[in-house]
């Protein structure tokens, strides 16, 4: 029982209050340790079969942008099914709050990538699978976005965007795996030649810490938005009231 | 069960038939797009014939969309969609009637101008009746996808746009699996077997599921 | 290693700061836009709640 009375958005929204400091202050450390790591103590060149310049550094900001955004949409996606499910406000007010900070990881992860595919692939743009998924992923966000945006009842919105979300995650792996081209031959396939297994140590770990940062970021932000929601949402309510005399 | 579909189907055919200027202007829109990119693209044969299935499924894409937005719309406005909220019968099953004639509407004829378009871009026999076939598969996938975009955006100020932008990505198997069997086709007409297959699967999944998706949708925003 | 070949990062460094550049961007905006945010809806909320209360005494 003591848990589920985080669900109503009066008891979540001290309690999100309290966290996000922590999680900033994670986030910092580890990404400001990641980036240390991933300049100072890799070599300078990406070697095995697949030899990069120094530009190849881009990763640290490129992969774990990448696996955030995809990670923010199932977290969208699970906040809209569990709020239709069981009809919860705070449900659909996560999945809201999640949606602009994964939009951004994505756009991150398009521009960090078109700047890493000029000096090695020879191009900023190619409608490699990877590449065409994440620009995919980047529409879905904005159309939840943009339908949300559009409805003025805030029930119908929250209600009508998860279901959308929902869709987009079902028709995520359909569309990946249409526009999947195991032929190198036949189409653009330059994520093809990456490979984590035959990553060298430091630089892996680099990644991870730096993934790990983002992770925490994504903690503080989306919290730090629900905090907004919640107070715009339950702006007529007594503890809000209450909390906005406090500080008048 | 199977009257209700017939009597649902009916009705819409026939009130779409009194407006048959909307029935046209899809067809239309279709033609126009499609004759516009030899314009802009050049009329080289080579180009046209490499360009042709992925501008056919586009406008194609693009024809169905426009039509979708009228598929509740008229009856949400005279409160004829309440009524069927209200009725015992399953509300996925009028959505599938519905969008049976919406695609009879709009989709058919796509199919049935085809050639006409295949002539335009040069493409062979051998593509022209894969085109056509995959046209008759891939168009009631995007109508039926469509459905739930119509649902979810009903009443909507700016509709008509955003309901391109929430569903344009949903299409995108579809096209990628036409276009491409029209382009293999080119090769040996045995080979467009597996995109057929796939779309055909696909076909089945959505007639199962988008009546039902929308269905959800309608009741979300009918509260 | 010293700063001037840090920042020249092999001669690449044009791709490399333009994409940790748009990361620091991006990112630490999010962050100053939120709280920024927040205040705004508070000030908001503190003004609405003063008009109706003073509504009220009238």
């Amino acid at each position: 029982m003591s848990i589920f009375r985080y669900a109503a958005p009066s008891a979540f929204y001290p309690l999100a209050g309290r966290m996000i400091p922590w999680f900033a202050a994670i986030a910092a450390a580890s990404i400001l340790i990641g980036l240390y790591w991933g300049f100072f103590q890799t070599p300078a060149q990406l070697g095995g079969t697949n030899p990069q310049k120094e530009y190849y550094r881009i990763i640290f900001v490129h992969v774990p942008a990448a696996w955030m955004s995809m990670w923010l949409y199932l977290v969208l996606a699970v906040w809209s099914a569990v709020g239709l499910v069981f009809n919860t406000r705070l449900s659909f007010m996560m999945a809201r709050a999640a949606a602009p900070t994964g939009a951004i990881f994505t756009f991150l992860a398009l521009w960090t990538g078109a700047f890493w595919g000029r000096p090695s692939w020879g191009t900023y743009w190619d409608w490699d699978p990877r590449l065409t998924s994440e620009l995919i992923l980047f529409f879905l966000y904005i159309g939840y976005i943009a339908l949300h945006s559009a409805i003025d009842d805030a029930r119908r919105a929250d209600r009508a965007s998860a279901l959308l979300a929902i869709v987009g995650l079902v028709m995520l792996p359909v569309i990946f795996w249409s526009i999947n081209c195991p032929d190198p031959n036949q189409c653009a396939a330059l994520h093809q030649r990456s490979d984590l297994s035959q990553m060298e140590p430091n630089i892996f770990w680099a990644m991870m810490i730096m993934t790990f940062g983002f992770w925490m970021y994504s903690f503080a932000a989306v919290f730090l938005r629900v905090r907004g929601i919640i107070l715009s949402r339950e702006a007529d309510s007594a503890w809000v009231r209450g909390l906005v005399e406090g500080k008048a | 069960m199977w009257r209700v579909f017939l009597c649902i189907l009916g009705r819409d055919i026939t009130l779409a038939m009194r407006r048959r200027t909307d029935v046209l202007t899809t067809l239309f829109f279709f033609v126009i797009v499609v004759s516009l990119f030899p314009l802009g693209v050049g009329t080289e044969k080579q180009i046209l014939r490499i360009l042709g299935p992925g501008v056919v499924w586009v406008a194609a894409l693009l024809a169905s969309m426009l039509a979708l937005e009228r598929l509740f719309a008229a009856d949400y406005e005279d409160g004829t969609l309440e009524q069927m909220l209200m009725t015992p019968q399953p509300l996925a099953l009028l959505v599938l009637a519905k969008v049976t004639a919406h695609w009879l509407l709009t989709g058919l004829p796509l199919v049935a101008i085809a050639p006409l378009v295949g002539m335009q871009y040069h493409l062979d026999d051998t593509a022209v009746v894969t085109m056509v076939l995959a046209l008759l598969v891939g168009t009631p996938i995007l109508s039926l996808l469509g459905a739930i975009g119509a649902a979810l955006t009903l009443g909507l100020r700016g509709g008509g746009i955003l309901l391109s932008l929430l569903i344009l990505p949903l299409y995108i198997p579809v096209l990628v699996y036409g276009a491409g069997a029209v382009t293999v086709s080119a090769i040996d007409f045995a080979d467009t077997q597996p995109y057929f297959s796939l779309m055909g699967a696909f076909l089945l999944l959505a007639l199962i599921f988008s009546p039902l998706a929308a269905a959800a949708a309608l009741r979300i925003s009918m509260e | 290693m010293s700063v001037l070949e840090f920042l020249n990062q092999g001669g690449y460094a044009y791709f490399v700061w333009a994409s940790y550049g748009a990361a620091l961007i991006l990112l630490a905006g999010e962050i100053v836009l939120l709280r920024r945010n927040h205040r705004t809806i508070l000030t908001r909320l503190g003004r609405l709640l003063r008009m109706r209360t003073r509504g009220g005494d009238q």
